[in-house]
């Protein structure tokens, strides 16, 4: 968390994300291993 | 019957034994008063959040605030996990109080309520919250917005149970504790803790500059290191 207000001279840039090709994060654990199996 | 004084229980050394209980009884006794805290915060009317519960004594027990009724959190009540540090979550939400709600507003400084946003410190993180996170309903207009922010004004959240686990205390001593009860996979996230302590401390780069940039992921040292809050103090430390 960062103290507001943020002032504009700090704003670096403003973009449009697309979503349409966002994948969640891929955080490598499965099950089996996190069970300890 | 004639009531006689000398015959009068002496109730105030019973309570002093009844106080003199060994440690394993008092953990007991700390744990049910801090459960029975949870239960009457949740029930009553009205209370939309329970505060962080923190109690040191016999053994640090400390109870992690739930963000919403209804969803359980974590105990924590191993001793190497809090050492002598368990008032910085408090010191964290009265840093944070005023903090919500965050509206559209806010990034103008128009509302009054606020002090601080949420922010991410590299881009992956923040394309979570703008793709998936925050992106329900009809708030389907995903913006990413970087920003410069100073050190002294960050604050890191700390209601997060690894944050909890391993960076408010002892990385090392609570890795063993965090694999006993999540199994091996867990074991990445104090290793990692442990990963850029190091870097940290062993880096010339690593030293903050004036002001930096919140898509940097040096932030990361700052969480392994200074419990949450980013002090004046920490800004002067030569690693």
């Amino acid at each position: 968390m960062v103290r507001a207000p943020i002032t504009a001279g700090c704003i670096v840039s403003v973009e449009r994300v697309d979503c349409r090709n966002y994948v969640l994060p891929d955080i490598d654990i499965e099950l089996n291993e996190s069970l300890g199996r | 019957m004639k009531w006689s004084p000398v015959g009068r229980p002496n109730r105030t050394a019973s309570r002093r034994q009844s106080e003199q209980v060994s440690p394993r009884n008092q953990t007991r006794i700390a744990s049910r008063r801090l459960r029975t805290f949870s239960r009457a915060a949740s029930r009553k009317p009205g209370v939309q959040t329970c505060e962080p519960v923190i109690q040191q004594r016999p053994q640090q027990v400390i109870h992690l605030g739930r963000l919403s009724p209804g969803r359980c959190t974590g105990w924590i009540r191993h001793r190497a996990l809090v050492p002598n540090r368990a008032a910085e979550p408090m010191r964290l939400r009265a840093l944070t109080h005023d903090s919500l709600p965050v509206s559209r507003g806010d990034i103008t400084g128009r509302a009054s309520q606020l002090s601080r946003l949420c922010a991410c410190t590299n881009r992956r993180d923040g394309m979570y919250y703008a793709c998936s996170h925050n992106r329900k309903g009809d708030h389907t207009a995903s913006i990413l917005i970087a920003f410069d922010a100073d050190p002294n004004d960050v604050v890191i959240d700390g209601r997060d149970f690894l944050y909890a686990a391993a960076q408010l205390g002892n990385p090392t001593a609570s890795r063993e504790a965090l694999g006993r009860v999540f199994g091996p996979a867990v074991l990445r996230y104090p290793d990692r803790c442990l990963g850029d302590l190091g870097a940290a401390r062993g880096s010339r780069a690593a030293t903050w500059r004036p002001r930096t940039r919140m898509l940097l992921e040096r932030t990361l040292q700052t969480i392994s290191s200074s419990a949450g809050v980013i002090s004046p103090a920490f800004h002067r430390r030569s690693w």
